[in-house]
């Protein structure tokens, strides 16, 4: 559900609920979208590669 | 990591059959209702999966073989950089998972009597839920390890690490001992009696019976939290898988009965009491997530790096 769905109601409850759902898929998508695009510079030599 | 992440994916699986029409599961996210503990806790199960999955890849990228693939180990590298921040998530997701297990009788209006006081919307058996999970981990964590360990006929991990993790876990469930002991009590002489009814009366027909309450906290609650206290007790490799094996059975029987004996009791007057014993189909959906578990964790042993010190603790004797 997603704040254009029609069953959607803006009150503080959905906000909180879908609001910590948003969050958490955020930070996780963010997350993996940087480990891609920085895989992909260093893949290309754009970026040093570090070695653990 | 790699149990969690078997545990997790069985129990969405389990979940999935549950609901009846697995390729309706999305509605849990689409049609949430969000008063429900439920939903929360399907969110809260299928994000950390995700994370769960995340944190595995670094892992299944240690492969020797995937490992000479560069772009698949720069990928593997550059996750386990920021894994900090996956791992903060999947705390909190898995921190109200386990806790919206315990306040679910907060919002079952109709069965008052298991609810107990709390702070804010979130009764006492919230947070016990969260720590009788992270007491009991470990202890799963130490029984799968001795499991490869007697199955493999190697050591795999260093005493060090075992006797730490269950010298936390046995401080953890001590302090969840005292904590639960004074739950039950009062439960026993005040939200019970107000609700009108009889401690007692949660045991008078089925199956169930105070020796699961003596079962849950004396022989499976105080007994291994001594154990596992116990320097000496828990250096015997013998009391140390005992006491791991009561610690989890006593938090399964926990679980069942905070839920299934509440569940049971009538509340009309034309309801009956109703005991349950899991079908035959229940028992066989059990079983496979069970047998997936072996398998998944079988194949990671044999092809990731899951025991980093097994070659030093295993020396080649020419």
């Amino acid at each position: 559900m997603t704040p254009l769905s029609f069953e959607w109601q803006w009150n503080i409850e959905y906000i909180i609920f879908f609001g910590l759902l948003y969050i958490a898929l955020g930070i996780v998508g963010a997350g993996l979208t940087v480990v891609f695009i920085k895989t992909v510079l260093q893949a290309f030599g754009f970026m040093r590669e570090r070695h653990f | 990591m790699i149990i969690g992440f078997i545990c997790y994916s069985g129990a969405v699986a389990m979940l999935g059959i549950d609901i009846g029409q697995p390729i309706r599961g999305w509605f849990i996210f689409w049609h949430a209702n969000i008063h429900s503990m439920l939903v929360e806790v399907s969110f809260c199960i299928t994000c950390y999966l995700v994370v769960l999955l995340i944190e595995f890849i670094p892992i299944i990228l240690e492969n020797r073989k995937l490992k000479e693939i560069k772009e698949l180990r720069m990928f593997g590298h550059n996750l386990h950089e920021i894994m900090a921040m996956f791992a903060a998530t999947g705390t909190f997701l898995s921190f109200f998972h386990q806790g919206s297990l315990g306040g679910m009788f907060g919002v079952m209006y109709a069965r008052p009597f298991a609810a107990r006081e709390g702070f804010y919307i979130w009764p006492w058996t919230f947070f016990l839920f969260v720590l009788s999970a992270i007491a009991c981990g470990p202890c799963f964590t130490i029984l799968c390890t001795k499991l490869t360990e007697f199955l493999t006929r190697k050591k795999l991990v260093p005493d060090n690490a075992i006797q730490l993790l269950a010298k936390i876990s046995g401080w953890l469930l001590s302090i969840y001992m005292v904590l639960k002991i004074f739950d039950y009590l009062g439960w026993m002489y005040g939200v019970v009696p107000r609700a009108g009814l009889t401690f007692m009366e949660f045991f008078e027909e089925g199956p169930y019976g105070v020796w699961m309450v003596v079962l849950e906290i004396i022989f499976c609650g105080i007994l291994p939290a001594i154990i596992l206290m116990t320097p000496a007790g828990r250096k015997s490799q013998g009391w140390l898988i005992f006491a791991s094996l009561l610690n989890c059975i006593g938090i399964v029987l926990n679980r069942f009965l905070f839920i299934v004996v509440t569940l049971a009791i009538p509340v009309m007057p034309f309801d009956r009491f109703w005991s349950y014993l899991p079908t035959w189909q229940e028992w066989g959906i059990g079983l496979a997530v069970v047998g997936y578990g072996f398998l998944l964790f079988s194949l990671a042993y044999r092809y990731l790096p899951v025991f980093p010190k097994e070659r030093e603790l295993n020396p080649v004797t020419e």
